[in-house]
């Protein structure tokens, strides 16, 4: 299917008739999958659900080249060039034929993106002095979805600046033709039939401080040597998420029992960090879409303080039972059926609108304590990966939990990004200071 | 390289104090600045609104409107239908529902188009009222008769009963437990006010009955909550009694 040599405005014909499809009609549409519509009925400036993922170049970023190679990388991905509109019912994605444009970074990043404007795109390209950013809205994709596409438009840059390869390797080009399987809605294909009931959690320990002004979100990097986190995680027998998990809990029971005796009493409660599981390894997907689920491993306060050994144990052990295809695929058909039932497709969008954010605020979202997402070990091409120095995973905001980290490793460093919307870093002072405590050196860096 | 000894972590060479605690940072002598730079710009780049600014008047404005032509559809429904049947032009039956409609119009059209001026918008409504009863009593056999014994005393009471109430609850400086004593003394006041109005006009005197059973019940109610709110408040901390306390700020 791939075709190096056709020219782009052919791509650009085979592409929009791809768009228009056998009906000639002027756009298509299509549903949302089962996150989606679960992310699209919670957005709001308060629950922005944006998540940010760069690539640090080696010189400063060409504007003009960088639109170039926008306007050429996005018909390889029809299911990003989307706007979101409103039914009476359900929300869906409309093919927005306009072409993204660049915009200026800010202090702030992972803001609200208005998804249901005319014509805005569900992701935002930003560009600061080196780096390129895109700010993904979590209804379109997840983590891997959007790593896909910045791969691509980093390399589509380096194609426009002039710079040729020979093998691009698994990155997108935009002169290929996207396979229909990009496009599935992978929670309905891989959900199967069980009655396995619903667990409910009890509330998790949530860190007590007051929210900043909407809009203010603060991030903490900690940049580490990934051979010395291998190294420490190995000598546990776990893996790196593994380590990292245990070490974010043990900093927030360290917190805890920070508190004076009032406020320990009150908030003694389950330690869970929510571990979000890129399910494309366990079901064979190609989807672009959300195609992520969770687990929570975590500690009970309750029974006493846990020494790291035992964090591990739990955490170590838990993740090797629940990081199984069975125990999602019962998930993923309890969570595709709420939105299969007539009542609830009956519902006017504005009551799921309204019940959903309450929904997110009361049931669920206080269930954890934090959240660690880890997008793995980054590689590109080696003709790609001379000019790219950093990339960098930004987690959305989580206005109950307040702080959540993110972690992608790239050459030889480990990147942990620590977004809070409080102001003080204390769950990252904890943490940063455990991770040195254990002999890997860490450098911060903040917005 | 710079470093912050109480964290045991490298910052920025450009970094004055540690981001995780804020203490002083020692800087080496050979500090290199020049491949470090800020990683975020200083400016803080609003977010566009989900959808553009309609100021709160013109929306007001909007509905009023779509109300308006909403009222429309039923009245001339009523209008056609009656003339259908009557086989004339003339309005007989049809006049009730034409009249109720305009009434809802006039109670929906009031408080969106004279929000925040409470006082009008209760003489609105009033006046609304007073125009709707005085047309149904007189639509019944030609004349104005039950509407003076019954529905304007009710109407008056009503409107200043309210009137008190809201203009109270408005300019009271210590807002609680002490808007609730308002409503229930307006309450009781509607309650006797009601009784004293219907058995005049069906016994032709002046007599109380069941009001006297609302009315013992919620005074002592709303006394207790006015004792509540200006008198126990100021000897013990309520908050501290139902611990309530603010959330901490990081």
């Amino acid at each position: 299917m791939v075709n190096n040599d056709a020219p782009y405005s052919e791509t650009f014909k085979v592409h929009d008739r791809f768009l228009v499809g056998v009906s000639d009609r002027d756009n298509e549409w299509h549903r949302l999958e089962n996150a989606a519509t679960g992310f699209s009925l919670i957005s709001s400036p308060k629950i922005p659900q944006v998540f940010r993922l760069s690539a640090t170049m080696n010189e400063t970023i060409n504007i003009t080249q960088l639109q170039k190679a926008l306007n050429n990388i996005i018909v390889r991905f029809p299911y990003f060039r989307v706007n979101m509109k409103t039914s009476i019912f359900w929300h869906f994605w409309e093919t927005n034929l306009d072409y993204p444009k660049i915009y200026p970074d800010s202090k702030y990043p992972n803001n609200f993106i208005p998804i249901t404007n005319k014509s805005e795109f569900p992701f935002r390209v930003k560009a600061y002095k080196k780096r390129i950013a895109i700010e993904y809205s979590h209804c379109l994709t997840d983590g891997t979805g959007g790593l896909t596409f910045l791969k691509a438009l980093v390399a589509e840059y380096l194609n426009v600046r002039g710079i040729k390869s020979e093998d691009w390797g698994d990155i997108l080009r935009p002169n290929q033709i996207p396979k229909l399987e990009e496009y599935e809605d992978a929670y309905r294909r891989y959900s199967q039939k069980v009655r396995t009931g619903r667990e409910f959690l009890s509330n998790a320990f949530i860190i007590p401080f007051k929210r900043e002004k909407v809009g203010i979100y603060h991030i903490t990097k900690g940049l580490m040597p990934i051979k010395k986190v291998l190294e420490e995680s190995k000598s546990f027998g776990i893996s790196i998420t593994e380590y990292i998990v245990s070490i974010y809990i043990e900093s927030l029971q360290e917190l805890l029992y920070s508190f004076p005796a009032n406020l320990l009493k009150k908030n003694l409660k389950p330690i869970r960090i929510m571990v979000p599981v890129n399910l494309r390894n366990l079901f064979p997907s190609k989807t672009m879409r959300n195609f992520s689920l969770y687990i929570l491993p975590g500690i009970d306060p309750r029974l006493g303080r846990y020494n790291f050994d035992e964090i591990v144990r739990q955490v170590h052990h838990f993740m090797k039972k629940e990081v199984h295809p069975k125990a999602f695929t019962s998930t993923m058909y309890k969570n595709t059926t709420i939105e299969r039932r007539m009542f609830l497709r009956l519902t006017p969008l504005a009551l799921k609108k309204f019940f959903g954010q309450r929904g997110y605020y009361y049931l669920g979202t206080p269930a954890y304590t934090g959240i660690l997402t880890n997008l793995g070990r980054i590689k590109l091409p080696e003709e790609v990966e001379k000019y790219v120095e950093d990339v960098e995973f930004v987690p959305a905001q989580v206005p109950v939990n307040k702080v959540g980290a993110a972690m992608v490793s790239y050459k030889d460093k480990l990147n942990i990004n620590f977004g809070r919307i409080i102001k003080d870093p204390i769950v990252e002072r904890f943490f940063f200071r455990n991770i040195a405590k254990k002999g890997i050196p860490v450098k911060i860096e903040t917005n | 390289m710079s470093y912050c000894i109480n964290c045991n972590v490298e910052v920025d060479s450009f970094i004055e104090k540690c981001p995780l605690c804020q203490s002083i940072i020692q800087k080496s002598d050979n500090i290199d600045q020049i491949f470090e730079e800020k990683k975020y710009p200083t400016e803080i780049i609003e977010e566009e609104k989900d959808e553009p600014k309609i100021s709160d008047k013109r929306k007001r404005f909007v509905a009023w409107e779509a109300v308006s032509v909403s009222a429309v559809v039923p009245l001339l429904i009523v209008l056609g239908i009656n003339m259908f049947v009557e086989r004339s032009f003339t309005i007989t039956w049809g006049k009730y529902p034409l009249t109720g409609i305009v009434l809802a119009w006039l109670l929906i059209s009031v408080p969106l188009l004279l929000l925040k001026r409470p006082i009008l918008i209760v003489v609105g409504e009033t006046l609304s009222l007073i125009a709707f009863l005085v047309l149904i009593d007189f639509y019944d056999n030609g004349a104005i008769d039950w509407y003076y014994q019954i529905a304007l005393p009710i109407i008056g009471l009503t409107a200043l009963v309210t009137s008190i109430v809201v203009i109270l609850s408005i300019k009271v400086k210590n807002k609680g437990v002490n808007i609730a004593a308002f409503v229930l003394f307006g309450i009781s006041a509607m309650c006797l006010g009601l009784d004293l109005i219907i058995l005049s006009y069906i016994h032709e005197t002046i007599t109380i009955k069941w009001s006297l059973y609302v009315i013992i019940p919620l005074t002592i109610i709303g006394g207790f909550l006015l004792y509540l709110h200006y008198r126990l408040t100021r000897i013990v901390d309520m908050k501290r009694v139902l611990e309530i306390k603010k959330k901490l700020k990081a």
